[in-house]
């Protein structure tokens, strides 16, 4: 089973309550159905956000929880809850602490457009403008979702996967200034557009020893493939027919 | 025999790809909430 249910930090910041139902209290219901039925394996999808909005350091599985906002603090609580609630009747889980998704959509949501570098590209092709409200030039982490899809099918074929949590993370870091400038580049050398970048970043650099260790999912034989470029093509190519 | 997966919540961005890409490996069971009772009857194959 693949327990994907959440509603996204925007939606989850402007109403507390619905955060605290969707976010969490969905995973009780979902256990209750688990609990007199033999599901051989369950992976939940999870964020790293659970270990604070920023981090100045390296992350792993093992770091400490800081939920900073309603999505984070009620996902780490149902994941807490999925975890004890496996442990004590024995179900195989693991659940995967993922880093900013991005790619193309297989259904189009507002929520897809959402994500960081969908919305860069989205504003690109419409505005043909890519604006950063952000005061400050943060580290990211960006993942394709071909990738996360991809360790979910792997798991699911794999024998005797140790239960647990999981990091995943794409295979570079990039800051704002240096993702948003690879898009306009690409905008550039595939299709022959100019874009217009619009930031004004503060100089101090508030986070610039942040790191995610993949070593916990490689270790189990999982690859991450990088092809960010190639899949920034392809999002070009599907914000453009929109 | 195609292994029988559900996933809950299919709607959202990575689940709705997972679906997409893998539809023709696993028999896929989808479940938003208006599919509470396909989620209950699934179960109840596992048995």
């Amino acid at each position: 089973m693949i327990y994907s249910v959440a509603l996204d930090a925007a939606q989850s910041a402007d109403n507390n309550l619905k955060s605290k139902k969707v976010n969490y209290e969905a995973v009780k219901v979902f256990c209750k159905y688990l609990k007199s039925n033999e599901v051989k394996k369950v992976i939940k999808l999870s964020t790293i956000k659970v270990y604070g909005k920023n981090p100045n350091f390296s992350l792993s599985e093992k770091s400490k929880f800081n939920p900073e906002d309603n999505y984070s603090k009620h996902i780490l609580k149902s994941d807490m809850y999925l975890e004890k609630f496996c442990n004590k009747n024995k179900i195989n889980f693991q659940i995967l602490r993922v880093s900013n998704g991005f790619g193309v959509p297989a259904i189009k949501t507002k929520e897809s457009s959402r994500v960081l570098v969908n919305s860069f590209v989205y504003q690109a092709s419409l505005l043909k403008k890519i604006y950063i409200s952000s005061q400050f030039n943060m580290v990211k982490n960006f993942i394709r979702i071909e990738n996360i899809v991809d360790c979910i099918d792997f798991l699911i074929k794999k024998q005797n996967v140790p239960n647990g949590v999981y990091l995943l993370a794409g295979k570079s870091n990039y800051d704002l200034a240096s993702i948003v400038r690879l898009i306009k580049k690409t905008f550039k050398k595939e299709f022959n557009k100019e874009i217009i970048i619009d930031y004004n970043f503060n100089k101090k650099k508030l986070n610039k020893n942040f790191k995610i260790e993949n070593n916990k999912i490689k270790k189990i034989g999982f690859n991450f493939i990088k092809k960010d470029k190639q899949e920034i093509i392809k999002l070009i190519k599907y914000y453009s027919k929109i | 025999m195609k292994k029988k997966v559900l996933v809950v919540g299919a709607a959202g961005f990575l689940a709705s790809k997972f679906i997409s890409k893998y539809k023709d490996k696993y028999r896929i069971i989808s479940s938003i909430k208006s599919k509470k009772k396909k989620i209950l009857n699934f179960l109840k194959e596992q048995k």
